[in-house]
């Protein structure tokens, strides 16, 4: 099947949250009862036919929506046709990279300055800026500092082998301003 | 600081002092709703608030995202919440 309307097929593992296995044991885990959904969803996909930007074979980081049933783009079995857009967040490469695209950045939120001495675990975070730790294909640099929209940030969760991997990311639409 | 897409950077003007010198707390004081252009994002395509830098900025009082660094409060503004320059 060749994809038409802009869109890529993927294959993914509606399972990958839901259980984990040890030593040839399956337990299922917590998270299929959360209620975070970029916790329980599935965000790892195989590209079964991409396109010149992700091509088949390449892993692919998804907005959980995608995938969260009664999914738009599901087409039987673990395959779904979703949209080539900002909601392809990137490509996870075997060693363990990610290459955002479709104007997504890869990012470190900011933690507040204190006057006083605060606990590290106490210390709170800002909403409305990042800093850039892979700029994907936008204007920006690395270490550049970014204004954002509050709550712009959005917090990519997924498993390989059981691990698990925390990123940030932010769509370039949602930056307001950069320092120069 | 430098604005990008199709939002503006603009400096809220400081409320005039009473004429009686009576101080009010900060807090109490209701914000203007006018402020200086300091910065326009690229993709603004209305060609008065393009060549706005440094003119005056009117706009609603509730828009807009406050954005504080180094001491220093900056409000956001998209294109369309700009409701004139002078």
């Amino acid at each position: 099947m060749k994809p038409v309307n802009k869109k890529i097929s993927v294959r993914v593992n509606m399972a990958q949250k839901s259980s984990l296995s040890v030593a040839g044991v399956t337990f299922k885990i917590a998270n299929l009862y959360e209620v975070n959904h970029r916790e329980k969803e599935p965000i790892l996909g195989e590209i079964v036919s991409g396109n010149r930007h992700i091509r088949q074979g390449q892993i692919g980081i998804f907005h959980h929506n995608n995938f969260s049933p009664p999914s738009p783009f599901f087409v039987y079995g673990d395959l779904f046709s979703v949209p080539f857009n900002k909601t392809v967040f990137g490509i996870l490469h075997p060693d363990g990279n990610i290459m955002p695209l479709c104007g997504n950045i890869l990012c470190e939120r900011v933690e507040k300055e204190y006057k006083v001495y605060i606990p590290p675990e106490q210390r709170e975070k800002h909403l409305d800026r990042v800093v850039v730790t892979n700029p994907g294909n936008t204007p920006y640099k690395v270490g550049q500092l970014l204004f954002t929209r509050p709550y712009a940030f959005y917090e990519i969760v997924y498993n390989i082998d059981g691990k698990e991997f925390r990123v940030h990311k932010i769509h370039e639409e949602m930056v307001v301003g950069m320092l120069e | 600081m430098k604005g990008t897409n199709k939002y503006v950077w603009v400096v809220r003007d400081v409320p005039k002092a009473e004429k009686a010198g009576i101080v009010i707390p900060r807090q109490g004081l209701e914000k203007p709703h006018t402020g200086t252009i300091i910065s326009i994002g690229s993709l603004v395509d209305d060609k008065d608030i393009k060549a706005g830098k440094g003119k005056k900025a009117i706009f609603h009082k509730t828009v807009g995202q406050e954005i504080i660094y180094q001491d220093a409060t900056y409000l956001i503004l998209q294109q369309h919440e700009i409701i004139g320059v002078e």
